[in-house]
């Protein structure tokens, strides 16, 4: 569930020829930091979550996003 | 990957960094030559000023952001504050949300030292302003320069 959602949100920032799967990487999606940054808090409010800065340095692909929000969850 | 590093163990592999740094970014490029004064920042390094970021991709060094750590001379009691040196990260890897990545391990390892305020800059033929004030930093500064030599 929180994994289809956080591709939801990652597909509607990246280029619509890309398809995001869980172990894209966003770079592989070609996301430059700026996007990076919008895509991540984008989908701290849509789960209503805080990610900490050790766990957004450690988020390489959609599905370690998608992790990290699980783990940020009450 | 984001990770604080000393100097003498990230030197070897910044030094042919520095070059595209200066190609891409460095101003007066045709009077006033790089010139990196490596001894000063390892005299840094000994005594606590330095604060280097490294970015990593398969431990290859790609980039760095480097800060100097300092009481301020108007606000000696109010702690450590931290200026920006200089930051790059090479073009083939500015994708993924390296940048991100870089400023908030530096944010937090200057948190973690206790410094009080860290200020950062950009050139403004390379405008960085969106990604910091997105990242929870104030626009605060211009700076001017001017050449005085050679021209």
């Amino acid at each position: 569930m929180i994994l289809s959602r956080v591709i939801e949100i990652v597909s509607k920032s990246v280029a619509e020829y890309l398809k995001p799967l869980p172990e894209s990487s966003f770079e592989s999606l070609n996301v430059d930091s700026l996007e990076f940054l919008e895509i991540v808090q984008a989908t701290e409010e849509s789960f209503g979550v805080k990610l900490s800065d050790e766990m957004i340095g450690k988020i390489d692909t959609v599905k370690d996003l998608a992790d990290a929000i699980e783990e940020a969850q009450p | 990957m984001a990770q604080y590093e000393r100097w003498e163990n990230c030197v070897d592999e910044m030094r042919p960094i520095w070059r595209h740094h200066w190609n891409e970014l460095g101003l007066d490029r045709g009077v006033i030559k790089q010139d990196m004064d490596e001894e000063r920042y390892k005299n840094m390094q000994s005594s606590g000023v330095l604060h280097i970021i490294t970015v990593r991709a398969d431990g290859k060094l790609v980039g760095y952001c480097i800060c100097f750590v300092v009481p301020h001379m108007h606000y000696k009691s109010a702690g450590e504050m931290a200026l920006a040196d200089m930051y790059y990260i090479l073009p083939a890897y500015r994708v993924g949300g390296a940048g991100v990545k870089m400023f908030k391990e530096v944010e937090r390892t200057l948190r973690n030292r206790g410094v009080t305020r860290g200020h950062m800059s950009c050139k403004v033929h390379q405008d960085h302003q969106a990604l910091f004030e997105r990242l929870g930093w104030e626009f605060t500064d211009k700076t001017f320069s001017k050449l005085f030599k050679g021209n």
